[in-house]
This record gives structure tokens, C-alpha cells and sequence, in this order.
């Protein structure tokens, strides 16, 4: 993620393809050149046009370790009464802060029930 | 001296705690010369430290010019020159106009007004160890609470934490004079009317005293109420006058997205973990104020239809610092949920806390067992922040010694008022030594911008 993007590209998958988990583990390393900005990442579950979950990390809030790879992970539960085809989508969200290169790796979503 | 009303007819209270008192009572109170010495070492050991970290290569910043006028006291300061904006959608329209405008008085840079504002909130400090009789220990323990940041930068806490410490005196005195002073100067430094109001009747009914005047004290509970208004009155009619919109700074703060709500998901901290702690134990506050108020409350409604009795009560000025942090907490955790960011800077950079912490190194001599309701509330906080199994980037391990830390910087506050605990010395001193070193790291992540409150 560049200077100034706000999102960055989404990964999608079908509830389904995820093996229809109600509970997960969010998993990434992350790279910040600093704490001064406000970036989030995101994981959201949306059926046609409407939202029906989203919660984010906070990277600068949890990483205060800056020009070196971070692990971070967050714990998910996903609401009940969600369909096959509902879709689960991640991203990072720049909403503020210094422009700078911010990188993140091995991006993950573990099922855990 | 116990923590009940005195009247400012009546005898001098004795400074130190007196019997009960959790520290050893000093052969002779404190004189003021005693506070200003305490309050200038302390002063000596911050800017030594901070400047020996600087030196080191420990901290980065220095405080200057630019970096003192991040966040809010760049809106400050635009309002020290130029006055509120011609247009009331601004967020500048959220702060209250009392240190701006003396800002403007006194023509100091940002590095000057800071170190004046450092003073005020010093000087109230000293008025608070003199009116409730704290010793040098306690009084430097409370001096470096890491929030006290906000009263050495360009922001309106300083002058905020003087109005409030005459506000308590008087109250604990029971000198209307500063009582009304105290109110509508902190109403004029900060946006503080509606936490002022319900804690101001509340201290106020809880001390009612039916052999006095009973028109006397409705006129004093009166004109109390008319402090606060007419503060916020003249802060309305100087924004209406710039820009025609009386409610600009309400406006704003629901712009900002602070309306009622209830919290639907897990508190979290925008500032980040390495403030998180702090917004927590100011939550932690905040729950034993509200537990306190509420047994209050319904002892006093229980004793409504009673006759009189001559027990001693609690001290307005006590009354009023609980029902000002049960006020912060609710603003905070309904207004601006999930984030809990700012709370700490409501509880700590302010003089209530100074004198919670005093009823509560007194009361546990009759109650020893108060430190068991604080490592209550500490459960119930981190419990509402996610611990154990959604704490962010924490497994719960990890999570779980995170809050044993945090329980234990919480306990010790209470544990150095404790008379029969032998290490009180020891403990206080490692106290105001963590509390030093993250003051100077606070004070260094603003200077960095970094986001903080």
C-alpha cells in the first residue's frame, strides 16, 4: 500500500469457501514506518448490497514496532444465520495519517470453529 | 483530617489525614513552603529525566515550537489569534475559550504558555495537598500521573485543573466564593458544564443539612447552578457572535459522532495499546466512583424520612469528585463508544482524581478490604475490553499477564495508603518512578504527533 491509497485492493472468498466457520483468526505481518497514521484492517461479510458484519484491527494501535515485520491476529466471531453465498472480504483502510509505504504479508483467515 | 464537611467558620482542619491516617502522621502540617519544595522536585526530576532520555537517544522530541502545537493546541492556538472561525461546522468550535484567550493575554509562544499552564496545574496540586492535608509522598505519586502531560502542552487542562482544585477547596471548606469562581472557570476552560451540573446537585443534596438556613443553602445551591451556566452562556453568545450558531461547540461534537448510543461490541482504544492501559484504569475509576454513588444515593434516600443525626458526612468537595468521574465515564462509554480514548485524560488530568484517591487512602481504614472492589472493576474492565479470548494481537496468555500488570499498577495505589503494609515506602517510590517514565514517554509521542488524545 502506497502513499495515497486509502484501500487497498480486496480478497474475497464465499462463506462457503472458508468452510462456513462462525468462529476465525485473523492472521498477518505487517510493516509500519511509523505510529502517526490511522490504518485498520478489515474483514467484513456482505450479501448483495448491504453489510451484515465488519470489525477491524487497529495496526498502529497493536504494532509499536516500526520498520520491521509485526505478526498480528485478531479473533473473529461471525454472526449467526449466514448463507453459502455470503461473501467475506479483507482489506487494509488508510483513514488518516503520513503518507508513506505501509506493506503487509501472508495475509490470512483461519477457521477455528 | 477526615474527609467530611468543614465549615469555613469552624476550626482550621489539622492537614495530615489525622487518626486512621494510612501514613504516619507528620509531627507538624505541612506548611505551604513544604508543598512548593515537593512540587519543585518533582519538577527538577522531570526535566532531568526527560532531558537525560532525550541526551541518551531514549526520546526523540524536544519540546518545541511546532510539535507543542499538535492535535488540539493547534486549535488553541488558532483561536488565541484569530478567534473562533466565521464558520460553525469547524471542529475549532469545540473548545472553550478560557485558555485561548489568556493565551492571547499573555503573548507567550507555545513553549511559554506550556510551561505556564504546567505551573497552573502545579500550583493547584499544591492548593489540594494544602486543603486535604496529603503528605510529600502522595502529593509527588499524584504529580506524576502519566495524563498530567495534557497540563505542560498548549491545551486548556492547565488552567482547567486550578479552577478545579479552588472549586474543591471551597467546597471542602465550604467557601462559596471559590466554590462559584471554581465552577465557572473550569466551565470556561473546558466543556465540562453538563458533567459539572448533576455532580455540583449531587454533592449539594448529599449534604443538605436541615438545621441550616434551608434559604441559605438554596441560595448557594443556586447560584452554584448559575456559575456553570452563565459560563457556558458567554462561551454560546462568543461563538454566536462569529458565526451566528450559539450551539456550534454541541454541533460539533455530533459531527464528531459523539451521540447516545449504547455499546454494542467490545471497548477498544484508538490511541493503542500503549494508552489503552491508562483510558482502562481511568475506567476502573469510574466503576468504583459509580458503586460509591450509587450506595450513597440510596443510603441518603433511605435516610430521607429520618430524623437527623450529627454523624460526620463526606466532604462536598469528595461528593463532587466521585459524581465527576461517574459523568466522564458516562460520556466516554455512551457517547464516543467503542473508543474509550480521552477517559483517562477526563480522570487523571484533573484535580477529582487527586481527591478520590484521598477519601480512598482514608476509607479503607475502615473498610481494608476496598482493594478487593478495585481488583473487581479491573476484571470487569479488561472483561469489556476482550480479555481473555479477544484482546487484540494477544493470545489469551499473553493477554492475561498484560492485566495482571495492569491490576497491579492499579492495587498499588491503594496498597501505599496502606497503613499496615510495610513496603508503602518502596511501593510509592516505584510508583512515582513508572508513573515518571511514562509521563516523559507520553509527553514524547505527542511531541512525535503521534495520536494519543
Amino acid at each position: 500500500m502506497t502513499g495515497g491509497d486509502e484501500y487497498t485492493m480486496q480478497f474475497n472468498r464465499s462463506w462457503k469457501d472458508l468452510g462456513s466457520p462462525r468462529k476465525l483468526r485473523l492472521n498477518a505481518w505487517a510493516l509500519l514506518p511509523h505510529g502517526r497514521l490511522k490504518l485498520n484492517l478489515v474483514v467484513s461479510v456482505s450479501r448483495n448490497d448491504s453489510t451484515l458484519y465488519w470489525n477491524s484491527i487497529s495496526l498502529p494501535g497493536v504494532i509499536k514496532h516500526y520498520n520491521q515485520w509485526v505478526p498480528v491476529h485478531k479473533l473473529l466471531v461471525l454472526p449467526a444465520g449466514l448463507v453459502p453465498t455470503d461473501k467475506v472480504t479483507m482489506y487494509l483502510w488508510k483513514s488518516g495519517g503520513m503518507v508513506d509505504a505501509i506493506y503487509l504479508d501472508d495475509l490470512r483467515l483461519d477457521k477455528l470453529s | 483530617m477526615a474527609l467530611t464537611s468543614v465549615s469555613s467558620s469552624g476550626p482550621v482542619p489539622e492537614y495530615p489525614l489525622g487518626i486512621g491516617s494510612p501514613m504516619p502522621v507528620q509531627r507538624e502540617p505541612l506548611r505551604w513552603t513544604d508543598y512548593a519544595l515537593t512540587i519543585l522536585l518533582h519538577a527538577g526530576l522531570l526535566t532531568a529525566l526527560y532531558s537525560a532520555c532525550y541526551c541518551f537517544g531514549l526520546l526523540d522530541y524536544l519540546p518545541e515550537q511546532a510539535r507543542l502545537l499538535n492535535w488540539d493546541g493547534n486549535n488553541f492556538y488558532s483561536i488565541a489569534v484569530n478567534d473562533y472561525p466565521t464558520d460553525s461546522k469547524l471542529g475549532t468550535n469545540a473548545f472553550f475559550p478560557l485558555f485561548p484567550y489568556w493565551w492571547r493575554l499573555t503573548g507567550l509562544d507555545a513553549v511559554g504558555i506550556s510551561i505556564l499552564n504546567a505551573i497552573w496545574a502545579w500550583v493547584g496540586a499544591g492548593v489540594l495537598a494544602l486543603t486535604f492535608g496529603l503528605t510529600r509522598r502522595q502529593l509527588l505519586l499524584l504529580l506524576a500521573l502519566p495524563s498530567l502531560l495534557f497540563t505542560m502542552v498548549p491545551y486548556g487542562e492547565g488552567l482547567f485543573f486550578f479552577f478545579g482544585a479552588l472549586l474543591l477547596r471551597g467546597l471542602h471548606r465550604q467557601q462559596v466564593a471559590l466554590v462559584l469562581l471554581g465552577l465557572a472557570g473550569c466551565c470556561l476552560a473546558r466543556s465540562a458544564g453538563t458533567t459539572f451540573l448533576p455532580a455540583y446537585l449531587f454533592a449539594e443534596l448529599l449534604t443538605w443539612d436541615r438545621r441550616k438556613s434551608f434559604g441559605r443553602q438554596l441560595g448557594e445551591l443556586l447560584a452554584g447552578i448559575l456559575a456553570v451556566v452563565a459560563a457556558v452562556v458567554l462561551v454560546m453568545w462568543l461563538q454566536y457572535r462569529r458565526h451566528g450558531d450559539a450551539l456550534a461547540f454541541y454541533n460539533v461534537h455530533s459531527l464528531w459522532g459523539h451521540k447516545f448510543h449504547l455499546p454494542e461490541t467490545l471497548l477498544n482504544d484508538s490511541a493503542g495499546i500503549n494508552v489503552l492501559w491508562l483510558d482502562l484504569a481511568a475506567l476502573v475509576v469510574v466503576v468504583v466512583a459509580l458503586v460509591a454513588c450509587l450506595a450513597l444515593g440510596v443510603r441518603w434516600l433511605l435516610g430521607l424520612g429520618k430524623a437527623h443525626t450529627d454523624a460526620p458526612r463526606l466532604s462536598k468537595a469528595v461528593l463532587f469528585s466521585l459524581g465527576y468521574a461517574v459523568g466522564a465515564g458516562y460520556f466516554i462509554v455512551f457517547y464516543q463508544n467503542p473508543d474509550i480514548v480521552g477517559l483517562s485524560r477526563y480522570i487523571f488530568a484533573s484535580p477529582f482524581f487527586f481527591v478520590i484517591l484521598a477519601w480512598a487512602w482514608q476509607y479503607q481504614q475502615t473498610q481494608p478490604r476496598l482493594w478487593l472492589g478495585v481488583l473487581t472493576a479491573c476484571v470487569l474492565v479488561a472483561t469489556l475490553v476482550g480479555w481473555p479470548w479477544y484482546f487484540d494481537n494477544f493470545m489469551p496468555l499473553e493477554a492475561t499477564w498484560y492485566f495482571v500488570l495492569f491490576t497491579l499498577y492499579c492495587l498499588a495505589f491503594l496498597f501505599i495508603g496502606k497503613a499496615d503494609f510495610r513496603w508503602y515506602r518502596e511501593l510509592s517510590v516505584g510508583l512515582y518512578g513508572i508513573n515518571l517514565l511514562a509521563l516523559v514517554y507520553m509527553l514524547n509521542l505527542f511531541l512525535e504527533g503521534v495520536w494519543i488524545n
